[in-house]
């Protein structure tokens, strides 16, 4: 497991260099001057849509990002070169499935209220129904902390969030490496 | 078969702190293994045949286990070069007795049970559940000896048997002061834990051994043994039960079973199978996440998992504005050798590289003749990049540096 993992992240990093030499190209052609916040909001976004690209649409986090990307338009040639067009068309499908989850889940909401209510109702058998209530609540609490954390995670159900964050957290750790490693060879450069 | 059965009891014994004598038989390499043998043969007589009585007898012959235990320490986890030494272990008519009784208590699985529970974190569950049903321990005791069912030979044993004896044990036994031997009833609940993860391996019988094992766990030690009931209570507490022991093993996608007494609807089958998923899914992050190998329990491991990913993207922050606030030198030099650096890193995808040396170069004369600005143009990582590839000049190297270096920080 260890060595499969081991492969698929140097895989990644792989992708992940290439996409983003190439975003850094792209942000940097543009001749304006740039102050430092937003030299760094155009590095950090190149790394993510370079990650997210890299991984070729394969997940469902990284189609998020790109997503969430494209909805502006100032990165439009950015996510436009990196992704290529197959991905493009995948946004554009997963935009139209995401609202229908959005409509369907608020009618879902609504009935939770309602549910939630009949539930209050009922009385509490005994201590340990207490206990599960509290730990289950504890449960929720933090699965919705983690679907606010992973990209594109309020749209999965709890399932889906955990798989997500383990791939993200995967992704994470490539982008981190490859930042630290530029970092080092820029000080050491200087 | 006994040989098998005693070889890999002994191997059993051996992540279980409180019987440092069991280590030894693992850990024995050299020539002195009759002596051994005949010592642990003493103990296992005087553990098996007549617990509630010989007290003494055992702690005497400890003592000399250890130091010889702390002689072999280091090669714990080797394998057991029992071979030369076996026929003088099976000659010895009392010992096959012995042994049978011993081995009922795991007839064929042991061998499953070592290898998951040397090398994994099962420890901390065996370990819990060890201290945490000492009295059923003391109860199996006396039943191991005076069953009649122990005088067959332990390999004929399936593991049907051992459930049923177990199970018995649990009906009659669970409040009973057998012996109040410490070191026994450690023994034996170890071996309860051991039979208790054993049985969960047993995919025919998983849904009542699991009753049996939770009923250990929680030590239900209550008068009331109809399994019924503990079913019920089990079912009602699959969400602490769940968080207070590690996952348990998942069961097959198809095959639901429905347990005694659970209700077999649909919907509490097809709960119980999302939550078995969601379990599995936590172990796996608990591989991933470092650190998150001691906790066990749904709402800490997420507590993990959400400080961790919080805590990558708060560095990918902050690596961002390092990188923005970094100077790299200008030098039309440097990206000549882009092209040949880069390719350690992309060899499997050279030929996809061969138009961008150009594009590369092409990008990168602008700079030069722009006017500089106050901040470097993000241009300059690309001979960073080239730095850093052929810095190591090797891949592996490169890797295995990037690496250690977050094993470092981490």
């Amino acid at each position: 497991m260890q060595e499969t993992i081991m492969h698929n992240s140097r895989e990644l990093k792989k992708e992940f260099i290439k996409k983003w030499v190439q975003g850094l190209h792209i942000c940097c052609s543009s001749k304006k001057q740039m102050n430092l916040l937003e030299r760094k909001n155009k590095i950090k976004l190149s790394a993510d849509i370079a990650l997210a690209s890299a991984k070729n649409s394969t997940t469902c986090w990284s189609k998020a990002i790109i997503s969430k990307a494209e909805k502006d338009e100032q990165n439009m040639i950015l996510v436009n070169n990196l992704s290529g067009s197959g991905s493009k068309f995948m946004c554009a499908h997963q935009k139209v499935s995401c609202h229908k989850r959005i409509t369907s889940k608020k009618i879902l909401k609504k009935s939770y209220g309602f549910r939630k209510k009949m539930k209050k109702m009922e009385p509490c058998d005994h201590g340990s129904n207490l206990a599960t209530c509290i730990a289950k609540r504890l449960v929720k609490k933090r699965t919705q902390v983690l679907k606010r954390l992973v990209p594109g995670g309020e749209f999965m159900d709890e399932f889906s969030v955990i798989k997500e964050a383990l791939d993200y957290i995967l992704s994470l750790r490539v982008q981190v490496d490859v930042m630290k490693n530029l970092v080092n060879a820029t000080t050491i450069l200087n | 078969m006994d040989r098998d059965f005693f070889l890999n009891a002994g191997l059993h014994f051996e992540p279980s702190s409180q019987n440092p004598s069991w280590k030894l038989i693992s850990s024995v390499p050299d020539q002195s293994h009759v002596d051994r043998f005949n010592t642990f043969e003493s103990t296992l007589t005087s553990m098996v045949s007549s617990p509630v009585s010989n007290s003494p007898p055992p702690k005497l012959n400890w003592p000399i286990m250890d130091n010889l235990v702390r002689q072999n320490t280091p090669n714990l986890r080797n394998s057991i070069p029992f071979g030369p030494n076996l026929p003088s272990l099976a000659a010895d008519p009392g010992f096959a007795e012995r042994a049978a009784k011993f081995s009922c208590f795991g007839s064929r699985s042991f061998n499953g049970v070592t290898s998951q529970l040397g090398l994994n974190s099962n420890n901390p569950d065996l370990k819990y559940r060890s201290n945490g049903s000492p009295l059923v321990g003391k109860a199996k005791m006396p039943r191991v000896s005076s069953s009649p069912l122990l005088k067959i030979d332990g390999s004929a044993m399936g593991i049907h048997e051992n459930k049923n004896l177990i199970e018995t044990r649990v009906v009659n036994g669970l409040g009973d002061p057998g012996c109040d031997h410490k070191t026994n009833s450690n023994e034996e609940s170890s071996v309860s834990a051991q039979s208790n993860s054993r049985k969960r391996k047993s995919s025919s019988l998983k849904g009542k051994a699991k009753e049996i094992a939770s009923s250990f766990v929680k030590e239900e030690g209550s008068d009331d043994l109809d399994s019924k009931k503990l079913k019920k209570t089990e079912d009602a507490n699959g969400e602490t039960e769940k968080k207070s022991k590690v996952p348990e093993p998942p069961k097959d996608y198809i095959h639901v079973r429905a347990r005694r007494g659970q209700a077999t609807d649909s919907h509490s089958l097809a709960e119980r199978v999302r939550r078995e998923k969601i379990s599995e899914r936590m172990k796996l992050l608990q591989d991933l996440v470092p650190g998150c190998n001691k906790v066990t329990g749904k709402a800490l491991m997420l507590d993990e998992i959400i400080n961790y990913v919080q805590s990558l993207q708060h560095q990918v922050e902050f690596l961002s504005m390092k990188l923005a606030t970094m100077n790299p030198q200008q030098d039309l030099d440097m990206n000549s050798h882009i092209s040949k650096d880069l390719y350690p890193i992309e060899s499997s995808s050279s030929d996809y590289y061969q138009p961008n040396p150009k594009v590369i170069f092409i990008g990168s004369t602008p700079i030069t003749h722009s006017p500089v600005d106050p901040l470097p143009p993000v241009h300059g990582f690309t001979e960073a990049f080239s730095q850093f590839a052929g810095f190591e000049g090797d891949e592996d190297r490169f890797w295995g540096k990037s690496r250690s270096v977050v094993r470092d920080e981490n």
